[in-house]
């Protein structure tokens, strides 16, 4: 796909979303679908009066979850990947180990993370971090191990220390290759959050879907979906344009389609 | 910065480099004195690189030593004044912090700072001391990483094909930046080059690599007569290519 700042890509999303919102109603309003399963438009926007002001709260708890819960991933991911990349004992014994964690689904861990933790918060922060923290610690791992070796003997040259080897060139050389990585940790953490969510929080938009869906309340589920989408969506642009911002020197193929 | 004795050149004895089992190179000698650059040249893969970055202390040779002065080079940092083949400026530091690089942050490198931008201004690169490198023209870059590699280390310079793939205008100019900068203070060092017109006019001698018949490389030392010495690429040339580099408008 090229993208290109004369390209109208705005103007594009904007296409987007109502042909979707159309047959949305179309399919809806027609009857086609029965409306229990798919409730029209405009039952969806009513939903939110008929949750009332509670439904802020369900939405903080969740933005609140997936801020922490990749903050503390993306820490202690890049603290772990780092010293992976610096040791070669500690990337030795950890590699295995995260690949063998890797494949096996957070969700698939919540009834054990209730054995340990029961209904508490910590459980469900941990879950989150540990999903999403083992997608930052590879994005880490393979960033620093695709940096230019010229740099890196650059600085050997120059006289650094391994500390400032990392700290000064291997780091920032790295920070581009980390965009995609952590991008995808973010969609895993909100996935997370969502499914740590159905079990036993008592606020938060996963919360919301899982009672609405025992009394056949669909708009509601439907509102919760759209939000998420939102929650996701702003959360993204959030961290592409830090990333963007801290690595403004980078080539982009962007700049080079223009 | 460092400053050791304007004496101490640079030599190595006895170097052997072996890839796994296959050995690239035996028996290398060469004694560069101090304030002599001399040039590497030998065909594309036979091993001049490893040389480079064992005299650098990045490669560790499988027998021999590499001496500066006279301490033994054990590992990287004894030798700063490098030029890498491939692109080595860090691209999200401005060219002023480049090569005041890794000193950039001290308080009390004024004078390095100073020194820096004089010899910038003389690069021709002035204007572009706040500029990121993906800024610059491939000829800027090297001149850039060329006054780095000076302003790094002022008694030894290394530099592995700092030329390659420039065109014919940017390289003279080069040489000559190079020739100004080098002459207060000159440096002892190796120069890799493909191209001998090269090797000739900017070292004071030539190492020349070659097979020695089994597979194996070695370092033979060309020597010319001072007189038959020249200053520029251009004297060496044919009557038509100074022509048309003359058309071309050389500046420098």
């Amino acid at each position: 796909m090229i993208l290109s700042s004369h390209r109208p890509k705005g103007a594009l999303a904007l296409v987007g979303m109502p042909a979707f919102l159309i047959l949305w109603a179309l399919l809806s309003y027609s009857r086609a679908v029965d409306p229990l399963l798919l409730p029209p438009p405009h039952r969806v926007i009513l939903a939110v009066t008929d949750i009332g002001p509670t439904l802020f709260a369900h939405f903080f708890s969740t933005v609140a979850r997936v801020a922490a819960g990749f903050l503390v991933a993306v820490g202690l991911g890049s603290l772990i990947g780092i010293w992976m990349q610096k040791n070669w004992v500690a990337y030795g014994v950890l590699d295995g180990l995260i690949e063998t964690w890797r494949p096996v689904p957070p969700v698939a861990l919540i009834p054990f993370f209730i054995l340990i933790f029961g209904f508490a918060e910590s459980g469900r922060l941990t879950l989150v971090v540990l999903g999403s923290m083992l997608i930052v610690i590879v994005t880490v791992v393979e960033s620093l191990d695709r940096v230019s070796p010229a740099l890196v003997q650059f600085g050997l040259v120059a006289g650094l220390s391994k500390e400032d080897l990392f700290r000064k060139i291997l780091i920032p050389a790295a920070l581009p290759h980390t965009r995609a990585g952590l991008r995808v940790a973010l969609a895993a953490c909100i996935t997370i959050v969502v499914a740590s969510e159905f079990l036993g929080a008592r606020y938060g938009l996963g919360y919301l879907i899982s009672v609405s869906k025992v009394t056949l309340t669909t708009p509601t589920i439907f509102l919760c979906i759209i939000l998420l989408g939102l929650v996701g969506f702003a959360f993204d642009a959030l961290l592409r344009n830090t990333i963007n911002r801290l690595t403004r020197w980078e080539h982009s193929s962007r700049e080079a389609l223009r | 910065m460092e400053q050791r004795a304007r004496t101490a050149g640079l030599s190595a004895k006895d170097l052997s480099f072996r890839y796994g089992t296959r050995c690239i190179f035996e028996q290398v000698n060469f004694n560069i004195p101090a304030g002599e650059i001399w040039g590497l040249v030998g065909r594309s893969g036979i091993g001049k690189s490893t040389l480079l970055n064992i005299v650098l202390g990045l490669y560790q040779p499988a027998s021999g030593a590499v001496t500066v002065g006279d301490t033994g080079v054990a590992a990287p940092g004894c030798i700063r004044g490098a030029v890498f083949r491939d692109g080595s400026l860090l691209p999200w530091l401005s060219i002023i912090d480049n090569v005041l690089f890794p000193r950039r942050h001290d308080p009390g490198n004024d004078e390095g700072k100073g020194r820096a931008e004089a010899l910038l201004a003389e690069a021709g690169l002035r204007n572009r001391l706040d500029s990121l490198p993906k800024e610059l023209s491939a000829g800027m870059a090297k001149r850039a990483e060329i006054v780095r590699a000076l302003v790094l280390d002022e008694a030894y310079f290394v530099a592995d094909e700092p030329f390659l793939g420039l065109d014919v205008l940017t390289r003279l100019e080069l040489h000559r930046m190079w020739m100004r900068l080098n002459k207060d203070n000159r440096r002892t060092g190796i120069l890799c080059t493909h191209d001998p017109a090269e090797a000739i006019a900017l070292c004071d001698a030539v190492l020349v690599m070659r097979d020695r018949g089994d597979g194996v490389a070695t370092v033979e030392v060309a020597r010319f007569p001072a007189g038959e010495k020249s200053e520029d690429l251009l004297e060496l040339a044919d009557e038509r290519v100074k022509t048309l580099v003359e058309m071309m408008g050389l500046t420098a």
